[in-house]
């Protein structure tokens, strides 16, 4: 392992959390909310020691910056995250908003891997300056994860996001830019021109100005925090909710479409084989739910109210932002199992939402056909195609691999979770469901309406570790755990 | 495909279900219990109509394609639970439904019930329940074992991929032999069983009845209260002795029968089997004696043994009421109903070499983050395993989880309550028949509506013939020629 490279990277991390905490900082100043020492005193000695480690750690020549074995990704990466919850939760230990470290981690992690999962029950308590800092954790996690899984993986060709790269996503750095430097600056671009539209969409839709960038910080993100308890639900506003699952629904997408729409100015970029699976999964979920709630009569005989509210928590769960408008959790069973179902569906790979990503659901679901196919004429040759690739052997297995290392996490990680007499199973399920899969709330007493207060210390700790695996694609947090990742 | 052939087939299965059933009947008249019209006209139905369906569509030309027997092992269960569900139904005990989700769990050996007292059943359907179970369980072992491997069917590959099992290579051309053979273990081991229980103190029915289901780990009992009812150390120590023994390969007491008792003691899955009960048995032991007072540690031991063996096989017996346990022991049990016993038996479940192989897989994945260009194939102990196996086992686990999601999501639309629709699924789908909470209970069973039911016997089915088998049927291009 190369340290040097390891605490560069970390440091620039730092760096950057401590020049972003002087917005709330100067926006507590603004509003006089009295927060201000929170943030000062973390962002002071973030950048003090960042910067002082940035420098010591320069690279003594171009050589030694070539030299990044795959260990220092993975452990640069994993630290990143550590390291941005623990100290970008400082401000909520200082401000008293938590009364110890291991909740406000629990916060900011939810924050920076953007789940959106939450201990505050009464939001509104807190000062704006605060519930700013806690929106903008997401919207600066939602940017890590793109530069790191677009830009930054398929070049280093690390990981899980060996899946994402030229072969299968179509996503070919060549195609986007060759350097990432380039890649990344142009992702920031589409990243920023997507926030700028959304905050104009929602001051055109009645949001006051603060609550516009509040909720533009986490639907980009697809993270979910809101400043109201009651989250979009609190406005009442049918235009808002329709600007909100628009933005929603486009965070959800990949990246790297909208930049390849804009550098080839072709429609056919549109024509991606996931962003039409993503499409279809998302119009057949708003509908089957839709469908159970006319059935079941959830809003009396009001097919539009059940639209309404169908269309909106599906997109929310399905892009894993995790908004609510109704309390799903009063629903029937079936449309709340489905709820449940389309978690670990996701988005798009290269885009900011969690989940498996609905690439890897098209190639097993294809996987499992041909094998099918194969067990009825065993010498058919079936190779799989999406679009015009083919997806070779090795990649079909890694992804089915993928999806078992997730279902094994989940079922290990809920066994843990459950050892506590006073959640319920599908509380302890749903708990690390929507913390492995990043989308925020769950169902039972840790559902909609409720924070996931009523979760230990300890099963506190175990579901942020989720949401650090769910981020990283499991394998690549996984891999820190592993004896041979420490021997040489 | 060839429907002469399948109908040939089904022919012979009905008919052997009519045969079975001809003991009950007798016994029927032997104790008099007012059953002996409903359980003989549909025997002699069956038996009868099977023959001529076999007589009349025997062919000259016996070439059979692998549609053929697909179809004929997903209609022959489902023809024979038809039959099976007769006596239910004549004798004014269930209704249609009721009998067939009867009839299918227990010829699939899962053992999930809609009755509630059955000390208020007569004896010689008990008797008939329990042959099911029985019937079922020989079944499947003559599938997988002997035929499956033949014809690259099933987990075949599990088997035929391990040199400690060379049965699939060995006896292509003695298939008859083969099965045989195995029919002799089976018959072996449940007469074992019965004497066993005989000595420990039950009494005679209920050992017969008791060793029917412990040897095909389905798990009916004659008592409401299953084993606890008995309360008796040396019963219980008998039945799992018996439910241990069922839930082993029995390609190993077919390598046992010829000699290689090395290949017995060196089997991977075997240990790992072993493993999973002695660890599962000891921190359950720990937990339960630890979480609650009133237990003692021998009380502790007893209960966490039993109930280890009984849920890991699938048989699904109980002498304790689990469901107060504490969320640990909650835990390690339903990991254990899901991993179920070894490949070959009559469990259910994942199955051990397969949990063995994924677990070798994901660990091997997280090695190769690490070492990307590392080229690591995928072993069982020191055998090196063909690159299929990996795909195959991965993607039956895929199947295995997308199966449960979606039995779940259709017997939660029926608008039970969200725990119960998961429970009874990974029940029914891991031929267990019992659950946390009320699921598991006969109550529950015979409270759900019609379609919830008959959903729940689809994917008995899906779990007992390892879900290709089925969800090949449900293709399009299985149809097309």
């Amino acid at each position: 392992m190369n340290p040097r490279i390891i605490a560069r990277i970390n440091a620039g991390v730092m760096l950057a959390i401590g020049t972003s905490l002087l917005v709330p900082l100067a926006l507590s100043l603004a509003y006089d909310d009295g927060s201000w020492p929170s943030f000062l005193l973390p962002s002071a000695a973030m950048m003090a020691v960042g910067a002082f480690v940035f420098r010591a750690t320069k690279p003594t020549s171009r050589r030694a910056l070539e030299f990044v074995s795959n260990r220092d990704v993975l452990f640069s990466v994993t630290l990143a995250w550590v390291l941005s919850a623990v100290l970008g939760g400082s401000p909520f230990l200082l401000e008293g908003t938590f009364a110890n470290p291991i909740d406000s981690t629990f916060e900011a992690m939810s924050g920076f891997t953007t789940t959106g999962a939450t201990l505050l029950s009464n939001i509104e308590a807190q000062t704006p300056s605060i519930l700013f800092w806690r929106s903008m954790t997401q919207w600066l996690g939602g940017i890590g994860i793109v530069v790191l899984f677009v830009a930054v993986a398929p070049v280093l060709g690390f990981g899980a996001a060996r899946l994402l790269s030229a072969e299968v996503s179509g996503i070919d750095q060549t195609r986007l830019t060759p350097r990432i430097a380039d890649t990344a600056k142009a992702l920031l671009v589409v990243y920023l021109v997507l926030s700028a539209a959304e905050v104009v969409a929602l001051l055109a839709a009645g949001m006051g100005p603060y609550d516009a960038v509040v909720h533009t910080f986490t639907t980009i993100a697809t993270g979910g925090f809101s400043d109201r308890t009651a989250s979009i639900g609190y406005y009442h506003s049918v235009a808002i909710e329709v600007v909100l699952i628009v933005f929603m629904a486009l965070s959800a997408v990949s990246f790297a479409i909208y930049y390849l729409l804009y550098t080839q100015r072709s429609l056919r970029v549109l024509l991606d084989q996931e962003l039409l699976a993503y499409v279809g999964i998302l119009v057949a979920g708003v509908l089957f739910v839709w469908g159970i709630l006319i059935i079941e009569g959830s809003y009396g005989d009001s097919w539009g109210q059940a639209f309404r509210y169908s269309a909106f928590d599906v997109t929310s769960v399905i892009t894993t932002t995790g908004f609510v408008t109704a309390d799903y959790d009063k629903w029937d069973t079936g449309a709340k199992f489905a709820v449940l179902l389309l978690m670990f569906i996701g988005g798009c790979a290269g885009s900011t939402a969690g989940g498996m990503k609905v690439i890897r659901i098209i190639i097993v679901f294809r996987t499992i056909l041909a094998d099918l196919m194969r067990s009825i004429h065993p010498r058919a040759v079936t190779p799989l195609k999406l679009g015009d690739r083919v997806i070779p052997e090795s990649a079909r297995v890694a992804v089915l691999g993928l999806f078992a290392a997730w279902i094994l996490t989940f079922i290990v990680a809920s066994l843990v979770v459950a050892v506590q007499p006073q959640l319920s199973l599908i509380s302890s399920l749903s708990a690390v469901a929507a913390t492995l899969n990043v989308v925020g709330p769950g169902l039972d007493q840790v559902g909609a309406t409720e924070s996931f207060g009523a979760v230990d210390h300890f099963g506190r700790v175990i579901l942020t570790l989720c949401m650090l695996l769910g981020r990283l694609e499991i394998l690549t947090a996984l891999a820190l755990f592993s004896p041979s990742f420490w021997k040489d | 495909m060839h429907p002469k052939v399948i109908a040939s087939a089904l022919g012979i299965v009905i008919a052997a279900g009519g045969g079975v059933m001809l003991i009950p009947t007798v016994y029927s008249l032997f104790v008099a219990d007012g059953t002996t019209a409903t359980l003989a006209f549909p025997a002699l139905g069956a038996g009868l109509g099977g023959l001529i369906l076999f007589f009349s569509t025997r062919a000259r030309d016996t070439h059979v394609a692998i549609q053929d027997v697909f179809l004929i092992v997903v209609l022959g269960w489902c023809a024979v639970a038809a039959v099976g569900s007769l006596p239910y139904l004549l004798s004014g005990l269930m209704s249609p439904v009721n009998a067939f989700f009867e009839a299918m769990a227990g010829f699939t050996t899962t053992g999930a019930s809609t009755i509630i007292t059955p000390e208020e059943v007569a004896p010689s359907l008990l008797l008939w329940r329990s042959l099911c179970q029985w019937t079922g369980g020989i079944g499947i072992v003559l599938l997988f074992v002997a035929i499956g491997p033949l014809i690259g069917f099933g987990a075949s590959q599990l088997y035929s991929a391990e040199v400690a099992n060379p049965v699939a290579e060995r006896l292509t051309p003695r298939i008859r032999d083969t099965a045989k053979t195995l029919a002799y273990i089976y018959l072996a081991l449940t007469a074992a069983g019965i004497i066993a229980l005989f000595a420990a103190g039950m009494g005679i029915f209920d050992a017969v009845n008791h060793a029917l289901t412990a040897v095909s780990t389905g798990g009916y009992s004659t008592r409401s209260g299953s084993i606890a009812a008995f309360d008796s150390w040396p019963i219980e120590l008998a039945v799992t002795v018996t439910m241990l023994f069922s839930g082993v390969n029995y390609a190993l007491y077919f390598q046992a029968a010829r000699g290689r008792l090395g290949m017995v003691s060196g089997n991977p899955e075997l240990r790992v089997y072993l493993g999973i009960v002695a660890v599962g048995t000891t921190i359950m032991t720990v937990s339960l004696y630890a979480f609650d007072y009133q237990k003692s540690l021998v009380t502790s031991f007893r209960e966490a043994l039993f109930q280890s063996v009984s849920l890991l096989t699938g048989t699904a017996f109980s002498t304790a009421d689990w469901n107060s346990w504490d969320p640990l022991s909650h835990g390690l049990l339903l990991t254990m109903m899901a991993i179920g016993g070894c490949a070959g038996s009559t469990c259910g479940g994942i199955k051990v070499v397969r949990a063995i192989l994924l677990a070798a897989n994901v660990r091997q994945q997280v090695f190769h983050m690490i070492h990307p260009q590392a080229i690591t194939p995928l072993r069982l102990r020191d055998k090196v395993m063909p690159e299929s196996l990996r795909a195959s086992v991965l993607g039956f686990f895929f199947v295995y989880v997308a199966t449960l999601l979606a039995g779940t999501l259709l017997v939660a639309l029926h608008g039970v309550p969200i725990g119960d629709p998961l429970g009874a699924t990974f029940a029914c789908l891991n031929i267990t028949g019992t659950f946390l909470g009320p699921v598991g209970e006969a109550q529950f069973y015979a409270g759900l509506p019609a379609t919830a039911k008959l959903t729940l016997t689809v994917f008995m089915l899906l779990g007992r013939l390892e879900l290709f088998t089925v969800l090949v049927v449900l293709t399009p291009s299985f149809w097309r020629s």
